[in-house]
């Protein structure tokens, strides 16, 4: 067996192992984004397949719609809510759990993790008839209200619409957040807990000198997560309002499915698409820049 | 070629359909709208199967969809160059970017003479001044006051013949503890179809509209503001509640059937859902007390008094540039699909709207109490337009969701007015 | 001194009431709702209507019966298992495989890092940005509403987070191993077959949950890429969604949805939780 068949016959494994996937990668995923691209700058006619160039219409068209704003408003509360919300909620859970402060804590951290493993759409549906009519939170508050007229106003104001919808997104994901987070906890090698306790340390002091420092990793891969997570959602809100009432719970993800696959104007849904690529991609690097800055000093 | 020689193979597939027949056979490829879970599905099924007997020298290949999902996989075999030989479409813009394509027949040609035996109204020409479709019915009415007499004849009420008679019943009604007028406004194209368009029509009329849609004539005109002060007023005097802004599409009927609500404002489709015999909500007794009528004249009006919002029903078209065998044969379908024993079946399995082929004798047709005012209903209501079948897309959106924020009170008639003008100006 | 004690105490007890209401409400958050729809399912339709929170007198099994006919429900399960099973095949088989040629087949010429990072770039990608050309571009050559081509993007969306985990994991694998199989006389393929894929079992594990969970309960891409091939949320959606009248049978169909799920994390309970997070937990 001499050296350069048996780097050939490397070199040809190598290739017909990753060739498969990597095919499929770019077909799939790889042409579309730049096809996406390029369907945004152009007026395209999908029954005679020609697309016009238009340079940056459909980008004018749309910062200069209240619409856009409207979602991109509602985006931007989804993401502070996954990363002021359901990150702190859900550190404060795996804490607790850490600590054994409560018993019964296999059946407390399955309920809370439940959500996130159930179809979001389906999820939807199922609030969206407790909140009906015939609904059992309608009932409820009927009854407790003793009304039987009662309905929530906070739904249909143009001001709280969001606050269901980010309360149901808290629900749903802060599972995740927790079990990340007391993974990371358990990591924390229990001896040097022990040990700031023999030497008298109060529980704020192990808390900030010792858990908190050993998290900061976690967290920006977790506020990356939940950026990202946050700019992709759409089954729920599809399901729950379908961005009403009128647009108030919109986000851009509904307002691009809307004009691309309502009024099948893939053009402009594209350079809507191309929108949220280019957030997700500024966000996640202001978040780079961020912890760079917080950490920075301490290194130097 | 597939030859099934002397069998009538009748294969029900899951939702695909396949109608085939003896030797020789003209394959035809018909997409189908069609809710298969709907009352009433079994009788479009035995309309194809009675087809397919009649005509063993043609043999159908059909697809059923509803909804969302026939529409997309409309656009996508349009766009594939694939389109079907024989497919549902609609009079107006819902389906106008493929019917202006000059993908789809003229069927005035083949329907020739046949014109006297169908409802003028129905053949029509539509878009293009072609005649697309052949539609089913003799129209669709998107807006109906759906009356509970027997909630008003309760509270010692009468029927209210002009609009301002119907708001001073709003106290009476709120005080016994129902709502006045109940609409499942939380799709935002509702009260845009079903409540505006009719509005619209009386208070600023078709003629106006038109002249909107190309230009000559502003959203900020008076009658179009008029309406929308309208819709505005029954928000804030509580003749519509604030809560309907919220309530689902499948919500309304239950709502109404529970007499909750002493009028309902929905499309003429959804009479069916009450009168259906297997699973409607109303019993023969619950909807004798039903009226069937529109919302009441306005002091000043200028559109037809008594006047509903409607347009031509969805039939079926067919492809352009077929062979003239598999011409012949589509028309056979589409002419079928409407007319004397398709329309027959239709009425005697429950789908009781008027049918566009003239002439039927309907003695002998059961009808339900509800289905029966429904007959009743069209003549005497005068037809407008309906909004979204003449505004563009991106005015129809302002619309659908402004309306909305009329109803809850965060917009001026006025705003939205010009907001709207905006949005069919930026496409016109 | 004992002040100070009981002062610690009542903070203590004061601590863990917040912990118990928090843990609590979000325990009831979970199973209230479907409680409601489990019991809801088995009312006759004036029930329903009429007494939204109790439990049903005359409990019937009608609603169940008509929904899995009317809505096709049973197909589109079959469906629904078509597309996870094939689609979570492909993910790990070639991911493995991938992985196994990126972390363990040096070659002189030095693309794996470029094809790594183009593989990892797609963890940046929102589906919505592949959405229109992907919808088009399978309409125009056929593949729309076909097994196919929905198999084939799932198996694109899993790839560049299963290549990443793969490839971190092989690479902990030591070099000894596979060259003394080398020496024995074995070929890649058997390396991969007989050494790489056993000791891997952990992340094939693991990679099994991440992809079923995924694909089973996927709708955005079934919803618009497929039109009479529906999966299961979607044929649920358009049953149960905005349309639908009914509500007895609505239930009757979300239950229908959110039980496999159910029954899948009551008995993998600890895999499922460890799966979904492996990514986020490196310290």
């Amino acid at each position: 067996m001499n050296f350069r068949s048996e780097e050939s016959k490397k070199v040809i494994t190598y290739l017909l192992f990753v060739a498969p996937a990597l095919v499929i990668y770019l077909v799939i995923i790889g042409y579309p984004i730049i096809r996406s691209l390029h369907l945004s700058l152009t007026d395209y006619n999908v029954y005679t397949n020609e697309a016009v160039w238009t340079g940056f219409k459909w980008y004018t068209k749309m910062f200069s719609q209240s619409e856009f704003w409207m979602a991109l408003k509602n985006t931007m509360i989804v993401v502070v809510v996954s990363v002021f919300g359901q990150i702190p909620i859900g550190f404060v859970l795996a804490y607790i759990l850490y600590r054994k402060l409560v018993r019964f804590r296999g059946f407390f951290q399955g309920m809370v993790f439940l959500p996130i493993t159930l179809s979001m759409v389906i999820v939807g549906i199922l609030w969206l008839k407790m909140f009906s009519s015939v609904g059992a939170i309608t009932n409820l508050l009927r009854l407790i209200y003793n009304d039987p007229e009662y309905t929530i106003g906070m739904l249909s104001s143009k001001t709280w619409a969001m606050v269901p919808v980010a309360f149901a997104l808290l629900w749903i994901y802060t599972g995740f957040y927790m079990v990340v987070f007391l993974a990371n906890l358990q990591r924390i090698n229990p001896s040097i807990v022990e040990a700031a306790m023999i030497d008298g340390a109060s529980e704020a002091h192990i808390f900030l000198k010792v858990i908190i420092p050993s998290l900061s990793g976690v967290v920006v891969i977790l506020t990356i997560f939940a950026i990202a997570g946050s700019l992709k959602g759409f089954d729920l809100i599809f399901a729950l309002t379908g961005g009403g009432p009128s647009n108030y719970t919109e986000v851009l993800t509904l307002y691009m499915y809307r004009y691309a696959f309502t009024y099948f104007n893939y053009s402009f849904g594209s350079a809507i698409s191309m929108v949220i690529v280019i957030m997700s991609i500024i966000l996640i690097i202001l978040v780079r820049v961020i912890q760079r800055r917080l950490t920075g000093p301490k290194e130097v | 070629m597939f030859r099934k020689t002397g069998v009538l193979l009748c294969v029900l597939a899951f939702s695909l359909v396949v109608f085939a027949s003896c030797a020789g056979a003209v394959t035809i490829k018909w997409l189908h709208y069609f809710d298969i879970t709907a009352p009433g599905a079994e009788v479009d099924l035995d309309i194809i199967q009675t087809f397919a007997q009649l005509n063993p020298d043609i043999k159908l290949e059909v697809e059923t969809l509803y909804d969302d999902a026939y529409h997309q996989k409309l656009a996508a075999l349009a766009a594939a160059g694939q389109l079907p030989d024989v497919m549902i479409l609609w009079p107006a813009e819902r389906t106008g970017k493929i019917t202006r394509s000059g993908l789809i027949a003229d069927l005035y040609p083949f329907l020739g003479d046949d014109i006297d035996n169908y409802v003028p109204a129905a053949v029509a020409p539509q878009l293009l001044g072609r005649l697309h479709e052949l539609p089913m019915f003799s129209g669709t009415a998107s807006h109906m006051l759906y009356v509970n007499t027997g909630l008003l004849d309760g509270l010692g009420l009468a029927m209210p013949q002009t609009y301002n008679e119907l708001k001073a019943m709003v106290p009476a009604i709120r005080g016994a503890g129902l709502e006045a007028i109940a609409i499942p406004a939380k799709p935002t194209w509702v009260m845009q179809s079903c409540l505006l368009s009719a509005i619209v029509g009386r208070t600023a009329g078709d003629e106006w509209l038109m002249k909107a849609v190309k230009g000559e004539a502003s959203f900020t005109d008076e009658g179009f503001v008029w309406a929308l002060r309208i819709v505005e007023e029954m928000y804030a005097t509580g003749l519509i509640l604030e809560s309907n802004v919220l309530l689902g599409y499948g919500d309304g009927p239950n709502v109404f059937a529970e007499d909750k609500a002493v009028f309902y404002i929905d499309g003429d489709w959804r009479v069916s859902a009450f009168s259906a015999v297997a699973d409607g909500l109303m019993t023969p007794e619950e909807q004798e007390k039903i009226t069937l009528t529109v919302l009441p004249d306005f002091a000043g009006q200028v559109g037809p008094s008594g006047s509903t919002s409607f347009v031509a029903s969805t039939g079926l078209g067919m492809k352009a540039g077929l062979s003239q065998e598999k011409a012949e044969a589509a028309w056979k379908l589409v002419s079928f699909y409407v007319g004397p024993i398709a329309s027959k079946k239709r009425l005697l399995g429950g789908s009781l709207k008027p049918p566009s082929w003239t002439n039927l004798d309907i003695s002998d047709v059961e009808m339900g109490p509800m289905d029966r005012k429904l007959f009743d209903f069209y003549p005497l209501h005068p037809p407008t337009l309906i909004l979204d079948a003449v505004i563009p897309a991106d005015g129809v959106q302002r619309i659908n969701t402004g309306l909305q924020e009329l109803a809850l009170g965060d917009i001026t008639p006025e705003e939205l007015a010009a907001e709207i003008e905006a949005a069919v100006a930026s496409v016109r | 001194m004992s002040d100070l004690l009981l002062s610690e105490e009542r903070k203590n007890v004061l601590f863990k009431i917040v912990a118990y209401t928090v843990f609590i409400s979000f325990a009831i958050l979970t199973i209230f709702p479907l409680v409601w729809l489990f019991y809801s399912s088995f009312k006759p339709k004036l029930e329903i209507l009429r007494h939204g929170l109790a439990l049903p007198k005359n409990p019937t099994l009608q609603n169940y019966v008509r929904a899995w006919e009317l809505g096709h429900l049973g197909e589109y399960a079959i469906n629904s298992l078509i597309y996870t099973f094939f689609s979570t095949g492909g993910v790990i088989i070639l991911s493995m495989m991938t992985s196994f040629a990126f972390a363990k087949l040096k070659i002189k010429y030095k693309i794996t890092p470029i094809l790594y990072n183009l593989f990892l770039g797609g963890l940046l990608i929102t589906l919505h940005a592949i959405l229109i050309p992907l919808f088009l571009f399978e309409t125009r050559i056929g593949l729309q509403d076909t097994y196919l081509g929905l198999i084939l993007p799932y198996i694109a969306i899993g790839l560049p987070f299963a290549i990443y985990l793969g490839t971190e994991f092989i690479k902990g694998i030591p070099d000894a191993i596979i060259d003394s199989a080398k020496i024995d006389g074995a070929s890649y393929l058997q390396v991969f077959l007989k050494i790489i894929l056993p000791i891997s079992k952990p992340i094939i594990v693991t990679l099994t949950i991440l992809s079923v969970l995924g694909a089973w309960n996927e709708f955005l891409l079934a919803f618009i890429l497929t039109s009479l091939k529906r999966s299961l949320p979607v044929g649920i959606y358009m049953f149960s969604g905005p349309l639908a009248i009914e509500y007895g049978l609505q239930f009757a169909a979300l239950v229908i949805g959110l039980a496999p799920v159910l029954l899948f994390y009551a008995l993998f309970n600890k895999q499922i939780t460890r799966g979904l997070t492996v990514g986020a937990i490196k310290g």
